[in-house]
């Protein structure tokens, strides 16, 4: 639905953008996560055509972004950076106004997208008395008036309390899941996107690091508590049983294996046949956030900027 | 084209400054015919159509370069080009749509003076005539000009103020050169583009345009040439910057 193809943008010497490439199908919620000054909010501006690329192509239902504009953005709904209004109209003639920026767009019901984004009532208050939560429910009602196929939210859960970033992902994942539409969610709050997204891309200074699905996000380890005086005996017997890989030790009674689930039953028998003290034995997911960190570390990344936005 | 414009109205319908302009026009034909009547003998009603429109008309040059600024002011102000950017028209048709509501608004409120200054003179002695009516009707060539230079100004810069102080600042520095040029080097001064957006100078004070040796139809011509220069540059400029923060 969503295709960007190695796409490059030069902004005077500096390249901000390197071969960017990813895809969102009907009914994903893609992940875009990065530190600022990543490249997110540029790789928006290029798929909303606000900007264009230097290299590359965008495409959203088979129809490419500069060249044909209309038919693309007639198929995206957006939020670019903040939800922006008019602060001296009401969220209703704000909306009347997005109304007319497509062409043919007639008969919305907008006290029923209104009530969809729990603005029900608030519609008529101008928007220089919404809450910044209320400007993000009002921004998504936007987005969506013209039930657009893909739907880009940059930094979605801005300003929402807890309660409001819930309801949000439901929202989301029911417009996905019954809707078909393709959601492109660019987001600081890891917790947040681990929840949302079905895949996710992690791009840093401008270049994809790396694309993952549910199924290799979820990468896992063994991590196994023994008795402190029994530490290096317990190394030893785990460095035998698993050659293949390398042992960390996290503390002074906890050490990982990264290995499958499988593997426990294995990882218990060589410890009991050694009469090592066996605590706790289990597996240990690693979070997005250990995965990001991991990858921009690898090479040299920014990620320190990205740690002080948590 | 229709609902871009429709946007355009709401928008500028929505603030208060229209209003705080059509009572500033209605007070300052008010305050003439005050002025006139108060005084000795009985005024002509071609005399106060004529003084009562030029004061206004002063004023909708100042509001002229206001609002033609907020049209694109106060959506980099309040962040919301982007959406207008981002929307499935072109940047030419969105562009226009601003030219034209500029302009649209610029003559609602010009027949606004028109009108009101009619109204008064008609409890006055005689009548408007054409040839006073068509010095008014000439002034407005003034108004049209600076929306086109304002707009220029608009994609260049990005706050409100700024704009209108360029704007300002080049009418009246620019006119009080013109006007030391019209006694001094009168061959150079016919190149000030400022001294030709008015054309009602040709029947109010021919003059001035003799020394400048110049006729109403150069005039036309060269401030029609600057206008299509100005959009021609702002419409480029307004199709290429990407107005990023």
């Amino acid at each position: 639905m969503l295709s960007v193809q190695n796409v490059h943008k030069k902004m005077g010497k500096t390249t901000v953008l390197t071969n960017v490439s990813f895809e969102v199908v009907p009914g994903e919620i893609f992940g875009f996560l990065g530190p600022n000054g990543a490249g997110k909010t540029t790789t928006i501006r290029i798929i909303t055509g606000l900007m264009p690329a230097t290299h590359g192509k965008v495409t959203v239902d088979g129809f490419d972004v500069a060249t044909d504009r209309q038919e693309a953005l007639s198929r995206i709904g957006a939020i670019v950076e903040n939800p922006a209004f008019y602060p001296y109209m009401s969220g209703r003639e704000n909306l009347i106004h997005a109304m007319n920026l497509i062409p043919h767009l007639k008969n919305v019901d907008l006290n029923a997208l209104g009530a969809l984004v729990g603005l029900d009532g608030k519609l008529d208050m101008k928007v220089k008395q919404y809450s910044l939560g209320m400007k993000q429910r009002l921004g998504i009602a936007r987005a969506l008036l013209h039930n657009p196929k893909v739907l880009i939210l940059d930094e979605p859960t801005n300003g929402l309390d807890p309660a409001g970033i819930a309801d949000l992902r439901n929202y989301l994942r029911h417009l996905a899941d019954h809707r078909g539409i393709a959601i492109l969610i660019s987001s600081h709050l890891l917790s947040e996107m681990e929840l949302i997204t079905d895949r996710f891309a992690i791009i840093d200074q401008g270049q994809i690091k790396s694309v993952q699905d549910g199924e290799t996000r979820a990468e896992s380890v063994i991590l196994c508590k023994v008795d402190r005086s029994q530490m290096n005996e317990a190394l030893d017997v785990a460095a035998l049983a698993f050659d293949d890989v390398k042992i960390i030790q996290q503390s002074a009674e906890t050490f990982v294996v990264p290995r499958p689930e499988s593997d426990i039953p294995r990882l218990i028998k060589q410890l009991v046949d050694r009469d090592i003290q066996i605590y706790q034995i289990g597996m240990k997911h690693e979070s997005l956030e250990e995965q990001f960190l991991k990858l921009t570390k690898k090479e040299g990344g920014s990620n320190n900027a990205f740690i002080t936005q948590q | 084209m229709r609902s871009l414009l429709s946007n355009e109205w709401m928008k500028w319908r929505r603030t208060i400054k229209p209003y705080i302009a059509l009572a500033m026009y209605f007070a300052v034909i008010l305050l003439t015919y005050i002025i006139m009547i108060s005084g000795d003998g009985s005024p002509e009603a071609a005399d106060f159509f004529n003084y009562g429109t030029m004061a206004a008309i002063a004023f909708l040059g100042i509001f002229t370069i206001v609002f033609t600024a907020e049209m694109i002011g106060n959506e980099l102000k309040f962040d919301t080009l982007k959406h207008l950017l981002m929307s499935p028209y072109s940047r030419d048709r969105i562009l226009l749509s601003k030219l034209l509501m500029s302009t649209f608004v610029m003559f609602a409120q010009f027949f606004f003076i028109l009108i009101v200054a009619f109204a008064f003179s008609l409890t006055l002695d005689g009548s408007v005539t054409w040839e006073v009516l068509r010095t008014t009707l000439l002034s407005v060539t003034g108004p049209i000009f600076i929306i086109f230079l304002t707009l220029m100004f608009s994609v260049v810069f990005k706050s409100v103020g700024v704009v209108i102080g360029f704007t300002v600042l080049a009418n009246f520095v620019s006119g009080m050169i013109g006007g030391l040029l019209i006694a001094w080097k009168p061959e150079i001064a016919k190149w000030v583009v400022f001294l030709h957006t008015d054309l009602s100078v040709y029947f109010q004070e021919p003059n001035i345009m003799e020394m400048m040796d110049v006729t109403i139809w150069f005039s036309i011509f060269y401030v029609l040439l600057h206008i299509i220069a100005f959009y021609v540059i702002t419409a480029f400029m307004f199709r290429s910057k990407t107005f990023a923060e």
